[in-house]
């Protein structure tokens, strides 16, 4: 179902290309030309190319082009497909091995033959606490058979994970997993040649060897970064022959860069800002060019139960009926839905217009919020204490959001500071216990399954860490946990999002750790000479698809 | 008494009223106080309610017009009501953050001309030391470390700690060619304490000195202000202020240029009102100056000399 709405707005995207093409141009055919450069602006360098270490969408926006896993998601779908691996692997002992063949004559740009043993050497040295990566310590692959003593440095390799021949690569669960396979096709599961690695030393970040389309030519610091096609790429060979990031370009100089024709995509990783997006909209050259796909994020006010006054549930279900949700929503020009929920859409598990507690269009019930607070205390003689709301600021459109949000408790009498702070200095202060007691946050899917969407926020393991919590509520609930266990190894579908619908109850409904608001509908532009540009629903950015008028 | 004092100040009312400029740039600060004191009584908009019900659905902000005279922000607040206390937060900085540069340039100065020596040594290092920093690159630490981005005395407190070094410097300078001049050494010889001859005698004459400092300074420190708002680290949202507004407007430059052009404008008009009070000021207060100033290629006196470094150093400090 949810594969199909994706498809379809994929060929929606491209009929429009093609006719606005027809519309500005002569000579153009609708057969994908090769050759040429494709210029992106990018406002930062990628983090780091090690897929190891990456975890931000800039980082996999490139990463994504150099580097191949063992699956991949069929065309711009969320189905899983095989790339390396030759086929879906064969899964057996009640859904705790997991067998994958890998495919014969997928070579490394450096020429060498891919083996199940580069996959053993790539994850453990992946989950190796040396390799300092955010996979180390857990998280997703913390669940193959012998990974904890592996962490704790008790033993030099994974049991579970073993090479049965040079094509055969076997895997070991301790418990049944229904989204192993979508944690094989993160960006961590790349596979890199162990040669390489020793060669670079510490800087494989800027010596990448993969498997992929493209390999890194150059990469100069705050400035450039080159991509070249790979001519020994084992899959459908790209049509571009160079990708040039430009780095250092604001988001304000890149969507005017687009438009003089000197730049071809601008950041396609992040949302188009609500200002950028709101002229383009407008302009009839580009107006048809614009791209858009559900982002499968949610968008939510994190109150840390922890902390004082949040510590009282009256407190925050009082703050779950105050926000309103279609200011939030104009000012990012109504590029969203309403959530109050905790799953996105399209993700499987996702409720369109879940409303637990009965709220307004708006997601409103001020009434109920001023009488909830005086249930819990609050009132003339004893006022609601001041609130900073902590919020990572990106652009003007953050700032505006977290104004709109004081707004609204001044209504129910509340003040709320606002304290904007960079994207790193936000994630520090809200992932460690106790700093934190109010936030405006976001999350946006690894990969498509509603675990994704409660793993690594809502459960005690998250909440249980001395820092880099994704828990930012600091929220655990013994009752969830099991169901979340449950539910991770469930193989018949309905019941297992049934499980899902109970867990989002028990948030939504009855603990309320959040104040959900909303998700958002992702949009980019690509400029006048480029063609079947597309989202995709998982991926930053894909590149391959990717063709230029006339082939320059 | 009265008469004397008649005699010293109506001279130079004369003279600064010839000067229509200067007179231009006193109207506009008048009307600016007035609109700044009087906001809460306006009947204007509250600045920083958003009235998102008046936005179109994509969003966009109003262009001037009906519904809100000089437009709308992206969150629906309104401009008009935004810039007029937008001139709060711009004069209250500007008048503090001066007169706290004042107090301490002055002390620092008289001190270090009138008892020269050692103590004029270390003052004076100490000054230039403080006029070799970077100003907005230590402006931004010293928000970042005292953590404190939003209160506008620390702004006024940072923006005063690197302005109070033009103005002893040029107090100084005044005190060590007055200090020389036959009426101190009387009142010295007459067995006068220095704090008296401090007070009574050398003060007085400082007073030009002051004004016209005090004035143009104002100027600098408003720009100041707005400068550190608009990279983000003065005041802070949604208090409306115009530096700020200038930079949350500069998104949407493509799509709604009145969001910069109005704070712009005003920040410009008003930089410009103190700079030609302050200005018309100087030549007001000394006509030698002035008949310099109007083409006359002769010497310049010492008193001229000391006016004229009046100017220099506020412009340094504009341009840093």
């Amino acid at each position: 179902m949810n594969h199909h709405r994706v498809r379809l707005m994929g060929v929606t995207v491209t009929s429009l290309l093609v006719l606005a093409a027809c519309g500005t141009t002569t000579a153009t055919t609708t057969q994908p030309v090769s050759g040429g450069t494709l210029n992106v602006a990018f406002k930062d360098d990628p983090k780091t190319l090690d897929p190891a270490v990456a975890y931000d969408t800039t980082s996999w926006a490139v990463e994504r082009s150099i580097y191949n896993g063992l699956l991949d998601y069929k065309g711009f779908t969320t189905q899983l497909a095989p790339d390396i691996a030759e086929a879906m692997p064969s899964i057996t002992n009640g859904g705790k091995t997991y067998t994958f063949k890998v495919r014969k004559g997928v070579k490394f740009s450096n020429g060498r033959e891919v083996t199940a043993d580069d996959f053993k050497y790539s994850w453990e040295r992946m989950l190796d606490p040396k390799t300092q990566g955010p996979m180390t310590g857990g998280s997703f692959w913390g669940g193959i058979t012998g990974a904890q003593d592996f962490f704790n440095a008790k033993v030099d390799h994974i049991s579970g994970i073993k090479v049965i021949d040079a094509n055969t690569l076997e895997v070991d669960l301790d418990a049944p997993n229904q989204s192993f396979l979508n944690i094989v096709a993160m960006p961590f599961g790349f596979v890199i040649p162990k040669e390489a690695v020793a060669a670079a030393g510490a800087d494989f970040s800027h010596k990448p060897v993969g498997t992929g389309p493209f390999t890194l030519d150059k990469w100069t610091a705050g400035q450039l970064l080159v991509l070249k096609k790979n001519p020994n790429y084992f899959g459908k060979a790209a049509y571009l022959n160079e990708v040039d990031f430009q780095i250092g370009v604001a988001a304000e100089v890149g969507f005017l860069r687009l438009q003089n024709g000197q730049a071809d995509l601008v950041q396609p990783d992040i949302n188009m800002p609500s200002a950028q997006y709101i002229q383009l909209n407008s302009n009839p050259t580009f107006k048809g060019r614009i791209v858009r796909n559900p982002n499968v994020d949610i968008w939510y006010l994190g109150m840390n139960v922890n902390m004082a006054p949040f510590d009282n549930k009256l407190v925050r279900e009082a703050f779950n009926n105050v926000v309103n949700k279609t200011n939030q929503l104009k000012v990012l020009n109504g590029r969203g839905v309403i959530n109050n929920g905790i799953q996105a859409p399209p993700m499987p598990g996702y409720v369109a217009n879940y409303n637990p507690l009965g709220l307004d269009k708006n997601g409103q019930n001020l009434d109920k919020a001023k009488a909830l607070l005086t249930q819990a205390g609050y009132g003339a003689s004893h006022p609601f204490p001041a609130q900073d709301l902590v919020y990572a600021k990106a652009n003007a459109d953050s700032d505006n959001l977290a104004a709109s949000i004081q707004q609204d408790f001044q209504a129910v009498g509340i003040t709320i500071n606002l304290k904007g702070l960079s994207f790193p200095a936000f994630l520090d202060i809200t992932g460690k216990p106790n700093s934190t007691a109010l936030s405006y946050n976001g999350w946006i899917q690894d990969f498509p399954d509603p675990s994704d969407f409660i793993d690594p926020i809502l459960t005690c393991s998250a909440a249980n860490v001395t820092a880099n919590g994704g828990d930012v509520a600091f929220y655990c609930n013994k009752q969830l946990d099991q169901l979340a266990d449950q539910a991770r190894g469930d193989t018949n579908a309905t019941e297992r999002l049934k499980l899902y619908q109970q867990i989002q109850d028990i948030v939504a409904k009855q603990d309320f750790p959040w104040v959900p608001m909303y998700s958002t509908l992702q949009t980019s532009i690509s400029g006048t000479r480029v063609h079947d540009y597309a989202l995709h629903p998982v991926w930053p950015l894909v590149l391959t698809n990717i063709w230029l008028t006339g082939g320059k | 008494m009265e008469s004397r004092r008649v005699s010293t100040w109506l001279p130079i009312w004369y003279r600064f009223r010839r000067d229509r400029l200067a007179l231009c740039g006193s109207a506009f600060i008048i009307l600016l106080l007035l609109m700044a004191i009087l906001a809460p009584l306006l009947p204007i908009r509250n600045p920083n309610h958003g009235y998102y019900e008046l936005l179109p659905a994509d969003g966009r902000p109003l262009a001037p017009g009906s519904a809100f005279l000089l437009g709308s922000d992206a969150v629906g607040r309104d401009l008009l009501s935004r810039i007029i206390w937008g001139a709060r937060v711009s004069l209250f900085i500007g008048f503090v953050a001066n007169g706290l540069a004042l107090v301490v340039g002055l002390c620092v100065g008289i001190l270090a001309g009138y008892f020269g020596k050692w103590v004029d040594m270390i003052l004076m290092r100490f000054t230039d030391v403080m006029m070799a920093f970077p100003v907005l690159l230590f402006s931004i630490a010293l928000i970042a470390i005292l953590q404190r981005g939003g209160n506008v005395l620390v702004i006024a407190g940072v923006i005063a700690l690197f302005y109070w070094t033009a103005v002893a410097r040029i107090v100084r300078g005044q005190v060590l060619s007055l200090r020389e001049k036959e009426f101190i050494e009387a009142a010295r010889s007459g067995g006068g304490r220095p704090s008296r001859i401090l007070l009574r005698h050398i003060l007085p004459h400082l007073v030009p000195v002051l004004i016209v400092y005090g004035t143009i300074g104002i100027a600098t420190s408003i720009s100041t202000e707005s400068i550190l708002s608009f990279i983000g680290i003065g005041v802070q949202p949604p208090t409306a202020d115009w530096g700020k507004m200038v930079s949350d407007g500069q998104a949407f430059l493509l799509v709604a240029p009145w969001l910069v052009i109005f704070p712009g404008l005003m920040i410009l008009f008003t930089v410009l009102a103190f700079n030609l009070v302050g200005d018309g000021l100087r030549d007001a207060l000394d006509p030698r100056q002035r008949a310099l100033h109007r083409g006359v290629l002769g010497g310049v006196s010492a008193g001229g000399q000391a006016l004229a470094s009046v100017v220099r150093p506020g412009m340094e400090a504009e341009s840093a």
